[in-house]
This record gives structure tokens, C-alpha cells and sequence, in this order.
């Protein structure tokens, strides 16, 4: 944590970034955290409004094709998210916001737009969109879990040779093939996933608390039990 | 090619069949048969006959139902498409099942009116609002917005016709852009309480500011072009006059609706004050906002909920001290996705009496508990409306989602 007592959650620009709900990973955040007694804050930050570096947590979300590519310019003007990139914050990108994580990603009329490069990845136009339920499985602190979330994207990601993805998928597109969604480095998430991500998944919305505070915070609480029915139903059609 | 009267029969047994199999209304499989025979029914079928389409996100079926009452009062022979049936075969049947008719209020889906506008060569059509809908489906609502503004513009030069859009949405007016000076576009300053699809500039990317009533592209200007009505309150202004919205509709979304219907009545030749004489009795629309009473327990009021704009305009209804009955699907109409419900803000249910209810019930739990909202959990739908009705004094709303509500119009006996 930068301060002893205060959780700053940066939400960049919901108003482009936040497609269908993505802006809940933001709210659950907040509230986990204050679940395990401690201080937080989102902080909303507009496209008028430079993000700020003494954020803990920083969230992408979703996006249209045009608001993707305004999104990324803006975040290009100082690039904060690639000087924040070290271990004791966290970037939790998805869709959109993912695919500007990384080197190239397709715009409105498939141009090449350069994103933030701050991880390995390049996302090119896929034929077909991918619009459904995803699964995966992942080993997050040394224990094996499942992930899930409704995916809809158009858009192809192929990780660097040295990067890991986030989940080795039992149905869904993910990155680009069927085997793999997202991407997980020490500080990093990117997916696919919508729902939002945490609410299906407070596994993750506790490592990247256990990240940004340096500790270790595996509770559940009530809300996770009807994540877990949501869960099960999912699966029991597929 | 067959003719129409041929495909007219055709169509009506194929459709009663399905009924009496219980396969479901026969409209689609009854409008797809009539298809089959004559590709191109649907010209035939509008040829002669003075069009008026309604489309957008929300209160389309409302306002479709208030400019049918409006041209039928007026003395119009009027054919329309009833509760929601608003995809190419549900039109089609729509017409064939009536003759004589000299015009037609349809309701059409946002996705198909860019696709079916030059068949139906209608002479108005209304735009309601553009917002995110069904995004497993749509995928992107200024695609949407896009693709009718194309087909706008290429319609236009076959043909003059009028649009009648609030044009305090910046979806909207994009959809109508450069179409002013080749038809004639009336618009009316309706208000506009959702910005969250439009923050970024649908025709060029920039941002949009907004204030009061008012937008702003800070990049190409895009912005409220001049209205030539707006609502006040209760009052609709127009240039020389002002008139009354009286309804027994609830919310300030059917005002919206309403006055959009009563601009679209005067292209028609219809005085504003005699169009909304027209609907002011009306009590629900195919049992949108109706009131039910359940036996002796109580009343309950449904509405219809599909997206967040549409839920946060919902929400305002539930009083104070009334129940809310909140469900949710994901069925094939509903849209597979549920991701949506988190850009609702729930927080007029706080310290209010909930129950959630459907197959996708645990969703609405999940992000009413993040929202601080105490619920319990009946998903049995008519468990749910019976239960609510103990607690009640207000009527109970129940606000639910497109297969949830045809589900809870069964449960009540009311199907349309």
C-alpha cells in the first residue's frame, strides 16, 4: 500500500471503458476491502482528468471500438499505467482494456493502433465475434481454480512467448484459440471475462487485494455463495 | 410468385396450427411461411398504405401503442404489430392478418428497421432513444446508430419522409446526422438521463460534455440540434402552442414517449391536443404498467425491464412504502448476457421490501448484495408475485425481464 491506512482504487474512465457492468470490479473491490477492515476509496477518473500515480488498484474496462482508441490515446499522454507497473499495485484490465495493455490492437476500420505496451500481446481482428459463457481453470496462490464470465469480443490476442495466460479454458474463445483466456503477471490481470470478473470470481478480487496490501486475504463472504450457484448452474449446461 | 391472398391463407393456417400445437403464437412461424412463398410480401403488403415505424431501445411498444389509439381516432383504418412482435416475420404476419387498412403504426427492432426500411417505404418514423441493449446481440449500440444513419440517408433519396427523434440523445441525433437537409426531421427536447454510451463522441471519437439538458462534442460539436417541442413537466411546448401530457401511464419515461407519439400524429395531419385526448384513458399497454389484482391479497403493477437505462428509469416507480418483486433471465429474448444488471443503480430499493425471482435470480442477488440492498430469494415467479402481495400496501411492482413478463402476464391471466 503507498499510504499505511488508505486503499486507492483508480477506475479510469468508466465513461469509455465500461461496457456492461465492468465498472462493478471497481465497487466490489471497495467493498472486500472494507469486509477485511480496510480503508478504500474508489477514485473515478474521467477522460478529462489525467490518472493520477498514487493509485494501489487500477481498473480497464470494456469498450466500443472508438471509445477504445480515444481511451488509449489519452492513457498514452504520460503512459501512468507503465510506470505503475511494479509489484506493489495492480492493473486489472479486461476486454478493451486488455487488449490496450498490450503492443498493437485493431480499431473501428481494423487500422493497427499502438496500445501502452506493457505487456507482451498483440490483438488483431478476428473473423468471427466470440459472444458466450468462458471458462477456465488457473493455479493463483498455489492453489488450482475455477473462472468464469460471458465473453464478447471480435478481437484475436496472441501473448509473447514469456507471458502466462490468466486461465487454460474448459469452453470459450479466451485469447484466441479456445485454450487460453487472458493474461496474469505478478501485477497484472487482463481477460476476456465480463459479469464483472470479481463479482463471478472473488478468488481474484482477494489476490489482488492480497497483492496491493501485501498480505494474505482469503476470506469469503456472503455475497460468494451466490456466485458459487451462478457458477453451478453455468457449468451444469455446458 | 404467389399471391398475396394465397400467402395470406397460408400464413393464418400454418399460424393457428402452431397455437394449437402449443408451439407458441404463430406469428413468427405464420409471417416466415407467408415469407417463404413471396419474398418480397413485405412491399406489397405496405404498397398504398401510409407507414409510420417506431423504433429505438426503450418505449418503443408504448409509444407504437399511443400513435395506433391517435390514428385510429383520428379515423385512420390502422394496422399494428402488438406486444413486441417486432422482427421482419412478426410485421409481415401483423399485415396479413388484417385487410383494408390505409396505415400502419409498426413497432420495429432497431436492427431491422436499417434492413427493412426500403420495403416498408414508411412516410414517418420515430426514434425513441439508442442505448446499450442486448450487447450478446448488438454487439455496439453506435454500430446501431450507425447502420440506421446509412440507411436514413440512402431511403431519403427515394423518398421524403419524416423522422420525428429526441434529440437531447447524442446516439440519436448521430443516427439522424446530415439527414436534416434532405427530409424532414422534427425534434423534440425530451431529456435524456442516460450518457453513459455516448461519453466519447459517436461520429468522431472525441468527448462529449454534458450539462443540464445540453451535449457537446469538445472534438466536431456535435450537439442538440434545434427542437422544435420540448417538455416542460408536464407540458409539451411547440411553437405556437402548449399542450397537456395526460396519462395514466406512470413515469417520466412514457411522458417522453408520449410526446414523441403526439409529434409523429401531426405528420399526419392530427392536432396535438386531440391526439393526446385520444390516449389519455389508457390504462396499459399489452399489460405493460396494468395492475392485477391477485385474488384477494393485493395488487401488483408490472413493468418491463431490459437494459439499464430502461431499469434506472424503473426504479423511480417503486414508492416508498411499496414491494418490489426485481427478476431476471437470460433466455434467447432476454439476451444471454447478465453483466448489464451492474450498471443499474439500485440504490431506490435501499430499506425497501425486495424479493428477487427467475432462473438468473442469484445474479440479481450477487449485485444487490455489493449494493447494499437486503433481498430474499423466491425464484418461482408466481411463488414470488403471491408472496409480495402479503406484505404490500402501495401495489407491489414487479419489475421484470422480457421472458420473465410474458411468464408473469400467464401467471395473472392476462396474455397478449
Amino acid at each position: 500500500m503507498n499510504t499505511e491506512s488508505h486503499l486507492r482504487i483508480i477506475n479510469i474512465f468508466p465513461q469509455l471503458l465500461g461496457t456492461y457492468g465492468d465498472s462493478g470490479n471497481a465497487l466490489i473491490l471497495k467493498k472486500r476491502a472494507q469486509w477485511f477492515n480496510l480503508n478504500c476509496e474508489i477514485i473515478e477518473i474521467s477522460p478529462s482528468e489525467a490518472v493520477p500515480i498514487e493509485g494501489d488498484i487500477y481498473l480497464l474496462g470494456g469498450g466500443e471500438d472508438l471509445a477504445q482508441k480515444t481511451a488509449c490515446e489519452l492513457l498514452l499522454k504520460n503512459n501512468v499505467l507503465k510506470k505503475v507497473n511494479n509489484r506493489k499495485k495492480f492493473i486489472l484490465a479486461i476486454c478493451a482494456g486488455y487488449q490496450i495493455l498490450g503492443l498493437t490492437f485493431p480499431g473501428a476500420k481494423n487500422e493497427k493502433i499502438a496500445g501502452l505496451g506493457i505487456i507482451d500481446a498483440v490483438t488483431i481482428k478476428g473473423k468471427k465475434r466470440a459472444v458466450g459463457e468462458i471458462c477456465g481453470t488457473l493455479s493463483l496462490d498455489d492453489r488450482s481454480i475455477e473462472v468464469f464470465g460471458f465473453e464478447n469480443h471480435s478481437g484475436l490476442t496472441f501473448l509473447g512467448p514469456d507471458q502466462r495466460p490468466l486461465s487454460y479454458l474448459k469452453f470459450g474463445v479466451g485469447n484466441h484459440d479456445g485454450q487460453t483466456d487472458g493474461i496474469l503477471t505478478p501485477n497484472i490481470i487482463g481477460t476476456y471475462m465480463h459479469g464483472p470478473a470479481l463479482a463471478r470470481n472473488p478468488d481474484l478480487a482477494n489476490h489482488i487485494l492480497s497483492v496491493v496490501t501485501n498480505s494474505e486475504l482469503r476470506a469469503n463472504f456472503k455475497p460468494d455463495q451466490y456466485a458459487n450457484r451462478i457458477k453451478y448452474e453455468i457449468l451444469k449446461h455446458h | 410468385m404467389v399471391s398475396i391472398n394465397i400467402a395470406r391463407h397460408l400464413a393464418k393456417t400454418t399460424a393457428e396450427l402452431s397455437k394449437k400445437l402449443g408451439l407458441g403464437s404463430g406469428t413468427t412461424i405464420g409471417g416466415r411461411v407467408a415469407a417463404f412463398f413471396d419474398t418480397d410480401i413485405l412491399s406489397g403488403l405496405c404498397e398504398n398504405v401510409r407507414v409510420a415505424l417506431v423504433s429505438g431501445t426503450n418505449g418503443k411498444t408504448t409509444t407504437a401503442r399511443f400513435l395506433t389509439e391517435m390514428f385510429r381516432k383520428a379515423g385512420l383504418r390502422t394496422v399494428t404489430n402488438t406486444g413486441g412482435s417486432n422482427m421482419v416475420y412478426g410485421i409481415i404476419f401483423a399485415l396479413l392478418k388484417e385487410r383494408n387498412y390505409e396505415a400502419a403504426v409498426l413497432e420495429i427492432d432497431e436492427l431491422w428497421l436499417a434492413k427493412l426500411i426500403f420495403q416498408i417505404k414508411p412516410e414517418l418514423v420515430i426514434l425513441t432513444n439508442l442505448t446499450r441493449d442486448q450487447l450478446d446481440r448488438a454487439t455496439e449500440v453506435r454500430a446501431v446508430a450507425s447502420r440506421l444513419n446509412l440507411a436514413f440517408l440512402n431511403y431519403a433519396r427515394d423518398k421524403a419522409f419524416s423522422v420525428v427523434a429526441n434529440s437531447d440523445d447524442p446516439m440519436v441525433v448521430y443516427a439522424l446526422d446530415n439527414l436534416e437537409s434532405k427530409s424532414e426531421v422534427l425534434y423534440v427536447s425530451a431529456g435524456n438521463n442516460w450518457h453513459l454510451d455516448s461519453y466519447s463522441c459517436p461520429r468522431c471519437a472525441g468527448l462529449i460534455k454534458f450539462e443540464n439538458k445540453k451535449f457537446n462534442c469538445l472534438k466536431c460539436g456535435l450537439s442538440n440540434p434545434n427542437a422544435t417541442a420540448d417538455i416542460c413537466g408536464d407540458v409539451l411546448n411547440l411553437k405556437n402552442d402548449c399542450v397537456k401530457l395526460e396519462s395514466n401511464l406512470p413515469g417520466e419515461f412514457n411522458k417522453k414517449n408520449l410526446a414523441l407519439a403526439t409529434i409523429g400524429a401531426t405528420v399526419f395531419g392530427i392536432n396535438p391536443k386531440v391526439a393526446i385526448q385520444a390516449v389519455k384513458d389508457l390504462q396499459d399497454v399489452y399489460g405493460r404498467f396494468k395492475v392485477f389484482k391477485i385474488n384477494n391479497l393485493g395488487f401488483i403493477e408490472l413493468v418491463l425491464v431490459k437494459n439499464p437505462a430502461g431499469f434506472n428509469e424503473a426504479l423511480k416507480l417503486v414508492e416508498s412504502d411499496s414491494v418490489a418483486i426485481v427478476g431476471l433471465n437470460a433466455e434467447i429474448p432476454d439476451g444471454k448476457d447478465t453483466s448489464w444488471i451492474w450498471d443499474v443503480n439500485f440504490s431506490p430499493l435501499h430499506n425497501k421490501k425486495v424479493i428477487v425471482t427467475g432462473l438468473r435470480a442469484y445474479d440479481l442477488a450477487l449485485v444487490l448484495s455489493y449494493q447494499d440492498v437486503e433481498f430474499e430469494i423466491v425464484r418461482d415467479l408466481k411463488r414470488a408475485l403471491y408472496q409480495g402481495t402479503q406484505f404490500q400496501k402501495a401495489p407491489v411492482k414487479a419489475l421484470l425481464n422480457y421472458s420473465l413478463f410474458n411468464q408473469a402476464l400467464k401467471v395473472l391471466g392476462d396474455e397478449h
